[in-house]
């Protein structure tokens, strides 16, 4: 009885051994199929959703195999040339085809070994992703250090209008002490003065310090009224909210996309170029959810254009795509119509980065006017950047002109207000 | 003379305390004071400029004198549709930019395949470094966020997960011709998207350039075979 109770549990640890190390090699089979997928097959296909192809979640059970009699070795044929397996009048293959539209690419570089790695793959799907970062992936400090600064603000109120009220209580306590004492005296008790009674006493009694004390807010008031004025038309630090709460740090930060792949037209024409929606949906038809925002964000874009991330494709409305809502980007940067600035000029030809206008973009989560964009400003750069000749064969004979007449001069550059960068008319007509 | 510092200290005070005020209403959201909007703002139809943005009165009349066609009601529901529009219409169907050549392929796997026998480069092969030079600067704007520096599909966008390796140039791209090149820049193709309305034809036929130097396809030699003819004579937009 015991020996047989002993051989049952060997069995038993036999069988699970054996079950552990088959699923290990599973797994890493798995492992080496999910480099493999990721590498050939992750273009169309994508574990959940139907992309380009089907989503490949709870493929090998769909299939029939038909004439291949298993599923592994028909999926494998339909890797290596899913066209010839279709020729071979394979139901299943053509039904998918018809279903897709787009043919699949042939395969024929993947090894019989490499086929089944993948295939084992698809039995056990992709090793679980590491949990998305989720909020805490925000710039640290951002929006806690407005708050901070606004709380910061009404503290400093608030102690002021506390302290203002005790030594009022505490004038009173004052007087009305003094009052008894001289009530008790025999003598007539102070009427209560008004506060600006007080100061008028104050003020006189006091001249030289009253005086000093004038001019120093006049001069405070000064500067305060002044720079109000000054900044009128000066919209610098604007931050406005956007329809879509787009993170440029991501985007150009992050993810490294170049300013110019959205704003392709700042490379040739006066405007740079808000991207029209189409250029989101290049990336966002695979990408439906942000790592900060979640699905929120993006879900708005796709309420925009009318695209339906679960059948992955856009909503039509009479046969038309729909196009009756336009994205309102709040505009961040904006100059007076009597100034002309071209996009094109400054980015293309004096091959100015955009960051020297427009800040570290990249760095921001929202967007806000890094300059001043005020004339002072465009002239002091003009006066400073030197042109860039090398490659422009348009300024070669001024550029040549030019050295040759300033031979003399020591330290000479050739900056853009020598070539006619502060001509009025250059920039107001 | 009290009379006179009594009013200074009234003043003083009240417009520190208007002062203060001023100071706590610096909006994000708001963009400042503006001086003289008449000016700023255009009166013509920039771009992304909301019609309703312009002076609502002169947009009434311009609709009563352009449009005498609608009746009071119809004028008010276009005028409302005006306000609401922005200036980034879609041009007139039909309608193609000065200098533009249309792309005589429609978008079906029989056209790629067409494309991909048909279609040539229109550029000279000056291998001397200018065009593909080009070509690289406009790759590494449009493409490498995705296909990576050298094609290979390892991106930023790859290496951080947020987007699929597209296949390598090196390999499984390694004989597409030059026309499914360009026609994939055009229409895009699996999870790519069309890049037709960022790149003109023929910065897409400098791209193609490059992506066929990664290819290992452009070399010194297929350059000394073909006649250079000087790159300002293209036809092609």
């Amino acid at each position: 009885m015991r020996q047989i109770s002993s051989i049952s549990s060997l069995l038993k640890l036999l069988a699970f051994t054996l079950l552990f190390v088959s699923t290990n090699v599973a797994a890493q089979d798995a492992a080496a199929g999910e480099k493999l997928f990721k590498k050939n097959c992750a273009t169309c296909h994508s574990w959940e959703k139907p992309g380009t192809g089907p989503a490949l979640k709870g493929a090998v059970d769909r299939i029939a195999p038909g004439s291949y009699g298993d599923v592994d070795s028909w999926l494998k044929a339909w890797i290596k040339d899913n066209a010839k397996l279709r020729a071979s009048g394979d139901a299943y293959g053509n039904a998918v085809f018809a279903k897709y539209g787009t043919p699949m690419s042939t395969f024929g570089n993947l090894s019989d070994a490499e086929l089944g790695e993948i295939v084992n793959f698809l039995r056990v799907g992709p090793s679980t992703p590491p949990p998305p970062s989720g909020g805490n992936d925000k710039v640290p400090g951002k929006d806690s250090t407005n708050t901070e600064e606004g709380s910061d603000l009404w503290l400093l109120l608030i102690i002021i209008a506390v302290s203002a009220l005790v030594i009022i209580i505490f004038t009173g306590v004052n007087r009305s002490m003094k009052n008894v004492i001289k009530t008790k005296a025999g003598e007539e008790a102070d009427e209560p003065k008004s506060m600006w009674d007080a100061m008028g006493h104050w003020i006189t009694t006091h001249k030289k310090l009253a005086s000093i004390i004038g001019f120093v807010v006049f001069l405070t008031l000064g500067k305060i009224g002044w720079d109000a004025l000054a900044g009128i038309g000066i919209y610098q630090n604007y931050t406005p909210k956007q329809p879509i709460a787009f993170p440029h740090d991501l985007h150009a930060g992050k993810n490294e996309i170049d300013c110019k792949y959205c704003h392709s037209s700042a490379r040739t024409s006066k405007t740079s170029g808000i991207p029209s929606a189409n250029v989101c949906m290049n990336c966002h038809k695979a990408i439906d959810e942000g790592s900060r925002s979640g699905k929120t964000e993006i879900a708005k874009l796709y309420q925009y254009v009318g695209w339906n991330p679960d059948s992955a494709k856009y909503m039509t409305k009479d046969g038309k795509m729909r196009n009756d809502t336009a994205i309102e980007w709040v505009r961040v940067h904006n100059l007076p119509d009597f100034v002309y600035f071209n996009h094109s000029q400054h980015v293309e030809v004096g091959k100015v980065a955009c960051q020297k206008c427009h800040g570290e973009v990249q760095e921001m989560e929202e967007v806000k006017q890094f300059s001043e964009l005020t004339m002072g400003w465009c002239v002091d750069c003009h006066r400073e950047t030197e042109v860039q000749f090398a490659g422009n064969d348009y300024y070669k004979k001024i550029h040549e002109d030019a050295k040759a007449e300033n031979k003399h001069k020591k330290d000479f550059k050739f900056t853009v207000d020598k070539i006619g960068g502060l001509e009025c008319a250059k920039c107001h007509y | 003379m009290n009379m006179m510092f009594k009013y200074i200290g009234k003043l003083s005070m009240a417009t520190m305390i208007a002062s203060a005020l001023f100071a706590c209403t610096s909006d994000p959201n708001s963009p400042g004071v503006e001086y003289m909007p008449d000016m700023y703002r255009s009166p013509s139809y920039e771009t992304y400029i909301k019609k309703g943005d312009l002076d609502s009165a002169s947009l009434m009349e311009r609709l009563i004198e352009e449009r005498s066609d609608l009746d009071s009601t119809e004028r008010i529901a276009e005028f409302n549709l005006l306000k609401k529009a922005y200036a980034n219409f879609m041009p007139v169907k039909g309608t193609v930019p000065v200098g533009f050549t249309p792309f005589p392929y429609g978008q079906s796997t029989e056209e790629y395949e067409r494309a991909g026998l048909e279609l040539k480069n229109p550029l000279p092969l000056p291998f001397s470094d200018s065009i593909v030079k080009q070509g690289q600067e406009l790759f590494e704007i449009f493409c490498d966020h995705c296909h990576g520096a050298k094609g290979e599909g390892d991106g930023k966008m790859v290496q951080n997960d947020k987007f699929p390796a597209p296949p390598s140039y090196t390999s499984a791209l390694k004989d597409l011709p030059e026309g499914k090149i360009f026609y994939t820049i055009h229409y895009g193709k699996g999870n790519m998207g069309s890049h037709a309305s960022q790149i003109s034809q023929t910065e897409r036929w400098k791209i193609v350039y490059y992506v066929q130097k990664l290819q290992g396809k452009l070399t010194a030699k297929t350059v000394a075979d073909s006649s250079a003819a000087p790159v300002d004579s293209i036809p092609v937009k």
